[in-house]
């Protein structure tokens, strides 16, 4: 069954158009863009070390400090 | 370093959101409808056993595969930006927003992975049975995808305590009940206009194509059996967004009076209240205006009708966002301060909860509990709990915030209208001629379906901007405002992958493009 599966793809990639073969080179750029590029530029921005409790505890600042101009409370660090 | 979010940072990370939604949206509405009218291609080429219906599902598989593959993924930035831009939001609601886009995940991963590799790769390989039901599989499993994203949406533009409740103890949004969340009849009137407008777009399309190919010469069979098939769906669809885009009107008017009031300038309430059927809006600060008329600088009105859209009664009462900023006893409409108020007495419940929990103060936990979730008012014999009304404490100090800019949201709300109104004419036209056996003479209607095949993703576009902007200045009306949705990152982080993911979507739509011109040039026998 899983044999048959594999063939079906393997042979679908084999035999496939010039089209067909330009759409998955452009799908495999843009998965390496946006699953390596995007995330080497993107996450090491942000602190995605907290546990739960810490992300709780800042959110909860966050929310409970009243705005005090007309743009948000927030108050964070980078 | 401590700093505050500046409005610059709300402003980049929105438009960072618009850009990367716009530019999804340039693909969904495409597969929704492209799928399916290659489902009825096929269901045809099965039911005749004709060769040419089976070149004609090709070429436009062909097509469909295109944009499939191209749009593959560009829904994923989104989930970045959640995390990036948006992690209040995520926080606050992600217990209940981040549970369809799970649901949509595993169904568009392995419904739409499964079907869509046997319906372009199982041609020679399976029977012609199971590759249509591949076919019509991969249609429904793309329109159920688009389905859990809607009940995600329908959540923010109608948080109903139905299926959520503000938790004190984790000072967040969390799911009471997942059934009703599905069944929230925003989100099931919002998929049907939806998906429905994405089944005109990809008519308008095939009809279009089909035109060019009659005014040229070429590929002439292939363009008559295409167009028939095209304007059969695309004029039941278009008549049904039109209806459903009606349904829709109604749950914004009666969930988002903000919004209805802004999608129509209208400032001042009243009873039998008209629709603006064209009209030039002013931004205006509704506590200085006094009647509608003020509010625009020409006006062509339909007497009672935004009445019976919105409230299914000729003499019904709608509310303008006069009435919604400074209040209205007359009809138990609160002014924005007292909301306001209320909303910060509840961010005071929350804190107190939490400093009695530290100090390990019970009764000062309970009380500040109880306070919390304390009735406030009945409307329609439904209790309003101050809880509820939690989001309106975090709006800036300043009454023209509650709304959103009305010029916009108005034009925005008409050109959608307007479009799609043209669209029901267009195929009427189309499908009559089709019956009368002169569609292939009428040079006039085939040069107009070319020149209209851009519009439906102008009509989309508008009608997501009604949507998305229309719901300002909220993320989640009524629970969370926009302004507390953003993450405390440093402006240049936004402008920097700002830019990046533009770049990236301008060589990506570049792409689509050439190789869709191309595909199509060459025409069906190209294909495949």
């Amino acid at each position: 069954m899983f044999k048959r599966i594999l063939f079906f793809y393997i042979d679908g990639f084999k035999n496939m158009s010039p089209l067909g073969q330009k759409l998955w080179v452009i799908i495999i750029i843009k998965l390496v863009v946006i699953f390596v590029l995007f995330r080497v530029f993107l996450f090491p921005t942000l602190d995605t070390k907290m546990d739960r409790a810490q992300q709780k505890e800042l959110y909860l600042k966050h929310l409970t400090e009243l705005p005090t101009d007309s743009t948000s409370n927030l108050k964070g660090g980078n | 370093m401590e700093h505050t979010i500046s409005m610059g940072m709300l402003e980049w990370a929105r438009a960072q959101f618009a850009m990367t939604a716009l530019f999804h949206f340039f693909f969904v509405p495409f597969t929704l409808g492209m799928s399916y009218l290659v489902a009825f291609f096929e269901t045809i080429y099965v039911k005749t056993g004709k060769r040419e219906w089976k070149e004609i599902t090709q070429f436009w598989q062909t097509i469909f595969g295109i944009n499939f593959a191209l749009g593959l993924s560009t829904g994923i930035i989104h989930e970045f930006e959640f995390g990036t831009n948006w992690s209040t939001y995520s926080w606050v609601v992600g217990d209940i927003f981040g549970a369809p886009l799970a649901v949509e995940g595993i169904v568009a991963f392995f419904m739409e992975a499964t079907f869509a590799a046997i319906s372009f790769f199982g041609w020679k390989r399976v029977s012609k049975g199971v590759h249509l039901a591949s076919t019509w599989l991969l249609a429904i499993g793309s329109n159920l995808s688009a389905l859990w994203i809607l009940i995600a949406n329908g959540f923010m533009q109608h948080p109903s305590t139905d299926f959520y409740r503000f938790s004190i103890e984790n000072s967040r949004a969390e799911m009471t009940d997942f059934w009703a969340l599905i069944m929230q009849p925003v989100a099931q009137v919002k998929f049907l206009h939806v998906i429905s407008s994405g089944y005109t777009l990809a008519s308008i399309f095939v009809l279009g194509i089909s035109s060019l190919y009659l005014l040229k010469g070429k590929h002439v069979e292939f363009a008559k059996k295409s167009a028939v098939v095209a304007a059969s769906f695309g004029l039941v669809a278009s008549i049904f967004v039109a209806v459903i885009g009606d349904e829709h009107a109604y749950e914004v008017a009666n969930t988002q009076p903000t919004k209805i009031a802004s999608m129509e300038g209208l400032y001042v309430g009243e009873k039998g209240a008209p629709i603006v059927a064209f009209g030039i809006p002013k931004n205006l600060d509704p506590r200085e205006v006094n009647s509608n008329d003020e509010a625009f600088s020409i006006k062509i009105e339909l007497p009672y009708m935004l009445s019976i859209l919105g409230k299914r009664s000729p003499n019904a009462f709608v509310p303008g966002l006069k009435d919604l900023v400074e209040g209205n006893p007359e009809y138990g409409i609160w002014s924005f301060e007292k909301l306001r108020e209320v909303g910060k007495q509840a961010i005071e419940d929350i804190k107190k909860y939490h400093e009695a929990k530290a100090k390990g103060d019970t009764a000062g936990m309970e009380a500040a509990k109880k306070d919390f979730y304390s009735v406030v008012a009945e409307v329609d014999g439904v209790k309003v709990h101050k809880a509820d009304l939690l989001g309106y404490g975090w709006l800036p100090d300043d009454p023209t915030k509650l709304y959103p800019p009305v010029p916009p949201v108005f034009y925005a709300f008409h050109i959608m209208v307007g479009l799609g109104f043209l669209f029901i004419i267009i195929f009427a036209w189309a499908y009559y001629s089709i019956i009368k056996g002169t569609f292939v003479q009428n040079r006039l209607l085939q040069k107009i379906a070319v020149a209209i095949v851009p519009l439906p993703w102008v009509a989309t576009s508008f009608g997501w901007m009604t949507a998305e902007l229309g719901r300002q200045p909220w993320t989640v009306f009524g629970l969370l405002p926009t302004n507390q949705s953003v993450t405390p990152i440093a402006l240049q982080n936004v402008q920097a992958t700002f830019f990046l993911f533009l770049t990236a979507f301008v060589i990506l739509g570049i792409a689509e493009l050439k190789i869709l011109f191309t595909v199509i040039k060459n025409g069906p026998k190209g294909a495949h």
